[in-house]
């Protein structure tokens, strides 16, 4: 690995923390509401917790295999033929989480603002721009990964702007919904907060102290999960509890009402910045998917295996029409993508250590 | 003077033609010992003759080579000199030619002094003639005397047109390459200040000179500019700007990779953080490099003003930037996409403005942003004086008919020339001109996508500057990579006694300037 | 290589087929003000106010107000024809202000307002009032106002606007309503707008309950209203009290006031019986902007005052209170309140029926912190 695409362990911090902020933040307050009802902010905050447990699997297996990704160190742990199977696997469901990030960026932008525009083409000049935007090292993602995100502070002062007319009795009572929905709300609210196995593919990029690299993880989670909750949060107490079920993204919902002296219909400025959070989470996936791609076929670069894997993501994303063909797309793709990025990394990690074990053993004997 | 010259130059025509004589025996005898180039340099027993033929002959018998004969009454024998007549100073070899009693040597080296060489290299006798030397062969054919005699062609000092500053120095760089680095040494008056004479084109031999500071500028970084400048293969290297695209990281973009500037102080401050300028032949534009992006946002005048007013201007010029590039697409995009973000008290007011225009406002504006770069191109094409007023009339007449005729709005009017206007704010020129072309594919993206183009327009273009390098330097830095440390001179500008590290993305060797540059303390 | 061929393939490609969702703003009509009524046959008629300009040189010139209208079994139904009747496309992303007839107003806002709700390019910060009589009366009359400079639109908007800063009226728009609309526990008051012969009065609040109008209050009811409802500080919140009967020249008993602070504290509580009990506490400070009667020297004088101010507004604050209560609409959430902290009770009870009996109350507190710059 080349010494010069390296990353700084701050720069880890921010890559983790633009490919999490991504498509979900615009529904996740409704997802969770129907489930959990006004209580999904806390939902939102124990699966933060769940989270930790990947990432420090994550962690622990990129520190047993520096400088290697996922693709490298899989057929290591596995074995060959399993890890090769493991391998194509995982590759599939970065496919699949691409994919339905585009899904659902087309989605809400044919929603939103582009009624008439075909899906294909929507699609495209977003897949495009990632294309683009992959082909160099991750250093260089990491730099405008790093450079775009004040705009997060953006949204942040966007959303912030709905307390000049918020109920906050609407937030009472607190706790109505029961320990059980609020915990099994928990797995869509980790939906949401995937992104953070990107680590698996930067952290071998990423230099330093590893304890620094799980500091910088942790504080991605900890901030994202603090950000999602007050925008969860913030939309529950603007809307009333009846009202929210019929609103699929609140939080644009929230802001068309808003206008300044010089400016009208926040929503589409609001949209606006979104689809950078969006670019830059596709980018980190896209990137990660590459550099599988680039591994399972034993490509010299990851740059030629690019452009095949954004027009491929671009053409299936394009398929699902209707909203409940999204609906199902996004569900299914969500529940996979839950398997193999947060569950995934503790199995692995489980086997790694007994294999570990198990050759010291048969080299102490 | 002009009484004594004429006589001269009688005598000098009257030499050449004498000895010009012997030349068709010499030219024979040097088609047979171009055969034996090798041997030119070590067998010195030819004659003074066949030494002038055999340079004639490679200069292809240019009529301005000259050649003159002196008789030395001491040895009776003769003395040559060759020169070429359009590149030299006659003057300075003049008073040769009025010795008449005991000349030798020693008296031409008194009268001619310190440019007076006595050289042995024969194979460089050409190159010396192209440098404005006069070649004095004497009978002794193994050395030969080389005289510097150049012309002196240059223009005054004065204050470059495109990099005028309010207060601060007034000086620019001419065409002469000593003068220029003699500009710069005044400046750093430090023995550190290392310059370094390197050639270019094969046909041209076009002098390049690089300066750097050898305490601070990066060594690998000084050996990849001159490995990338010595690797320029080509015949003729005209322009700096040959030089400039041949030894750049990425042609294909449309920012620029070095500093182009007329301004020694300019120069001096910035080899002071550690980087490299070019300086050339016959150029008063000084290349320097790496640079960053903000390096172009940055002018000496900062340094004069108070610091405040000083980070004011260069934040004023800095979201000139986007004005410049955004402006126009921002509008497009709301007028024919978005125009529910118009205020409510603002939107009848642009609808009634572009009711009756019958085109749409990319149109519109692609017209209109095109008249003004007509207008600009004509205006630097004509003399000044006309200049000005064909920007009246471009300004003005046509800008006023085109809206009373209801061909554009007046709306749309307004954003041109605001966007004009921010575009020619940037300090330097080569950024200026990135910055209006890039306007064109933004306004284009902003009339098919609305916002959305715009965006991602955007992200395409930060994309573009954070995977730039500058001889290996990340372009975006102090943002991308983000240093908060270097951002005390890029965005704002920090009091002088604040600034006491050098920009890290060079690389420098010293990145303390000082501990501290103020060494009083406040009471 | 092959990334730089498919770009280009694909910018071609768009450039090539357009643009699909352009929307010119000199090529649509901007709505600014929309009216729906009930017609006798059941159908909405929708009207709309769509000004434009006389002069296309200077912007600020003469705006000259089309009005278009058009009837159809619903709201948007209404609009599509409305749409075949204009030249250009209709837009409402611009509107300003709703305004329902009070028929309608009184059938059901909800089924109207879905249309503004649902479409992703409607203006949510319009305001909504309703008007007596018919809003089709109200969008195209020809107000002194409206004859020359500016649109129905601004002119209705504005004149409610200045209404909100003088707190005669709740500042609501279409988005704000809505949380309150859905709540079963909390229900909103609207600008009630009356047309007369040269402009328009703001003249006080419909009440409503649920989807519903229930009815209206008046004038200086309605700035104790906006008080009650706990508004903070407005541009001028004046009121003028009568507060003696001593004095024969009758201009003597008046006294004007202006709030400078107004804190309101809620208190809902529910007795073990489940008696619902609620009481709002008004701490008003206020300001003397007219009182003829001077000689505000002494503090007895001064606390006489603000005696007989306490008193009168409390008995005002209890009436408005009562009249509530009356036509069971709960707009200051005494609902939510049940819902938030006493969520058990609040799901045992009908809240329709059990509102207009329990007991309810308030008082208010006066303060004189000043009197102008003359004692």
């Amino acid at each position: 690995m080349n010494s010069s695409h390296t990353i700084t362990h701050r720069q880890l911090f921010f890559v983790l923390i633009q490919s999490q902020i991504g498509v979900g933040v615009l529904s996740l307050p409704y997802t969770l509401f129907a489930k959990a009802k006004t209580d999904g902010w806390i939902s939102l905050l124990l699966a933060g917790i769940f989270i930790q447990f990947s990432i420090l699997a994550i962690w622990k297996l990129c520190e047993m295999y520096p400088k290697q990704t996922i693709f490298d160190f899989m057929p290591k742990i596995l074995g060959t033929k399993l890890g090769l199977l493991l391998n194509i696997l995982f590759i599939v469901h970065l496919f699949s989480v691409c994919i339905v990030i585009l899904i659902l960026y087309n989605n809400i932008v044919s929603k939103w603002i582009f009624f008439q525009t075909p899906r294909f083409i929507v699609i495209i000049i977003l897949a495009l721009t990632c294309v683009y935007c992959i082909t160099c090292t991750a250093r260089e993602i990491a730099r405008f990964l790093m450079l775009v995100s004040p705009l997060l502070l953006i949204l942040f002062f966007f959303v912030g702007y709905a307390y000049t007319d918020v109920h906050l009795l609407y937030a009472f009572p607190v706790g109505a919904t029961g320990i059980k929905t609020i915990i099994s709300t928990s797995t869509d609210a980790l939906i949401a907060l995937l992104g953070f196995d990107t680590a698996l593919v930067f952290l071998a990029y990423t230099e330093g102290k590893s304890t620094s690299k799980l500091k910088a993880m942790s504080y991605t989670s900890l901030c994202v999960t603090l950000f999602y909750c007050f925008v969860t949060f913030t939309t529950y107490i603007f809307f009333n509890p009846v009202e929210i079920v019929i609103v699929p993204e609140p939080v644009l919902y929230m802001l068309k009402a808003f206008s300044f002296k010089f400016l009208e219909r926040t929503d589409l400025i609001f949209l606006t910045i979104w689809i950078v959070s969006v670019t830059t989470s596709l980018i980190s996936y896209l990137f990660f998917t590459a550099k599988g791609v680039q591994t399972l076929f034993k490509l010299h670069h990851h740059k030629s295996a690019a452009p095949y894997v954004g027009i491929i993501c671009a053409l299936i994303a394009s398929i699902p029409g209707s909203k409940l063909d999204v609906q199902m797309w996004s569900k299914t793709i969500g529940m996979t993508a839950m398997i193999f990025s947060a569950l995934f990394p503790i199995l692995l990690l489980l086997i790694a250590i007994i294999r570990k074990r198990k050759e010291k053993g048969a080299a102490s004997t | 003077m002009t009484f004594f010259k004429k006589p001269k130059k009688l005598l000098e025509q009257k030499s050449t033609e004498k000895h010009q004589e012997p030349n068709p025996s010499a030219r024979t005898n040097s088609s047979q010992n171009s055969q034996f180039e090798q041997e030119k340099s070590n067998n010195q027993n030819k004659t003074i003759n066949q030494l002038l033929a055999e340079i004639e002959e490679s200069f292809s018998s240019s009529q301005d080579l000259q050649t003159h004969w002196i008789e030395m009454p001491s040895d009776k024998s003769d003395v040559a000199l060759i020169f070429l007549d359009s590149i030299i100073d006659k003057q300075k070899i003049n008073p040769l030619f009025e010795l008449d009693k005991d000349i030798d040597l020693r008296t031409f080296e008194k009268v001619i002094n310190i440019d007076f060489r006595k050289q042995t290299d024969f194979t460089n006798i050409e190159e010396l003639l192209l440098q404005s030397y006069t070649i004095i062969f004497t009978k002794d054919t193994t050395c030969y005397y080389s005289v510097f005699t150049p012309i002196k062609t240059e223009r005054d000092i004065s204050e470059p047109d495109n990099e005028a500053v309010i207060r601060g120095s007034h000086e620019g760089f001419i065409e002469s390459m000593s003068t220029n680095i003699a500009l710069i040494r005044k400046r750093l008056k430090s023995q550190k200040l290392v310059v370094k004479y390197l050639k270019v084109g094969k046909e041209t031999h076009t002098n390049v000179a690089m300066l750097y500071m050898s305490d601070i500028a990066n060594p690998e970084l000084l050996h990849e500019m001159e490995r990338r400048i010595n690797s320029i293969e080509a015949d003729a290297v005209m322009t700096p700007g040959n030089i400039e695209e041949s030894i750049e990281d990425k042609t294909f973009s449309l920012f620029p990779q070095t500093l182009s500037t007329e301004r020694p102080d300019r120069v001096a401050a910035n080899l002071m953080e550690g980087r490299v300028a070019l300086l050339y032949d016959s150029s008063p534009t000084v290349n320097i490099a790496p640079v960053n992006f903000f390096v172009f946002y940055q002018t000496p005048d900062d340094y004069n003003k108070r610091w405040m007013l000083g980070s004011f201007y260069r934040l004023i010029r800095l979201f000139s930037f986007y004005i410049a590039i955004g402006l126009p697409a921002f509008y497009i995009a709301v007028v024919s996409f978005h125009f529910e973000v118009i205020p409510s008290a603002l939107v009848l007011l642009m609808k009634s403005s572009l009711e009756n225009i019958p085109y749409p406002p990319l149109f519109e504006a692609l017209v209109m942003e095109l008249t003004i770069e007509l207008i600009r191109e004509a205006a630097i094409r004509l003399p000044t004086r006309i200049g000005s007023t064909i920007a009246i009339v471009g300004g003005l007449v046509i800008g006023d008919a085109v809206v009373k005729a209801g061909l554009i709005s007046n709306l749309m009017i307004i954003v041109v020339a605001t966007t004009a206007i921010a575009a020619y704010t940037v300090p330097s020129n080569e950024m200026s001109l990135a910055v209006r072309l890039l306007r064109f594919p933004f306004m284009v993206a902003a009339a098919t996508f609305g916002f959305l183009g715009i965006i991602f327009g955007l992200i395409i273009m930060f994309f573009h500057l954070c995977r730039l390098y500058s001889f290996g330097t990340p372009y975006f830095a102090p943002l991308a990579p983000f240093r908060i440390g270097d951002l005390k001179d890029t965005i704002i500008r920090l009091p002088f006694f604040k600034m006491n590290s050098r920009p890290e993305d060079i690389r420098p060797l010293k990145k303390d300037e000082d501990n501290h540059t103020r060494k009083w303390e406040k009471q | 290589m092959i990334l730089k061929k498919l770009l280009l393939f694909f910018s071609c490609l768009v450039l090539l087929s357009g643009c699909w969702d352009q929307a010119q703003l000199n090529e649509s009509k901007l709505i600014r003000a929309a009216g729906f009524d009930y017609t006798k046959d059941g159908k909405i008629k929708t009207t709309a106010a769509v000004p434009q300009a006389m002069s296309a040189d200077t912007g600020t010139g003469k705006v000259f107000n089309e009005i278009f209208s058009a009837k159809g079994n619903t709201a948007r139904q209404s609009r599509i024809r409305l749409d075949r009747k204009v030249s250009e496309r209709v837009e409402a992303s611009k509107n300003l202000i709703v305004v329902f007839g009070e028929e309608a107003a009184k059938k059901d806002i909800y089924h109207i307002l879905d249309v503004f709700y649902r479409d992703p390019k409607s203006a949510l910060n319009a305001r909504i009032a309703v008007a007596k009589g018919k809003a089709s009366d109200v969008i195209s009359a020809r107000f002194e106002e409206t004859k020359s400079s500016i649109g129905i639109g601004k002119y209705l908007s504005e004149s409610i606007r200045a209404a909100e800063g003088a707190s005669t009226v709740p500042a609501e728009n279409i988005q704000t309503v809505c949380p309150v609309m859905f709540d079963p526990g909390q229900d909103f008051a609207l600008p009630y707008l009356v047309p007369k012969k040269n402009a328009v009065s703001v003249n006080g609040i419909a009440i409503f309950h649920g989807y519903e109008m229930v009815g209206k209050m008046h004038g200086a009811e309605a700035v104790v209203f906006t008080l009650l409802t706990g508004k903070q500080k407005t541009i001028s919140m004046s009121l003028t009290k009568k507060i003696s009967d001593k004095h024969k020249d009758k201009i003597l008993n008046y006294a004007s006031i202006k709030v400078k602070r107004n804190k309101r504290t809620f208190n809902v509580n529910v007795s073990p019986d489940d008696k619902i009990s609620a009481h709002i506490k008004l701490n008003m400070k206020v300001v003397i902007t007219e009182y003829p009667g001077d000689n505000l020297t002494s503090k007895k004088k001064i606390q006489n005052i603000e005696n007989a101010l306490t008193k009168s507004l409390t008995k005002d604050a209890n009436i408005i209170i009562k009249k509530l209560q009356d036509m069971n609409s709960d707009t200051f959430g005494v609902g939510r309140k049940l819902i938030a902290f006493h969520n058990p009770t609040w799901k045992k009870l009908d809240w329709n029926k059990e509102y207009p009996n329990i007991d309810y109350t308030a008082s208010v507190k006066v303060k004189v912190i000043g009197h102008g710059i003359i004692e």
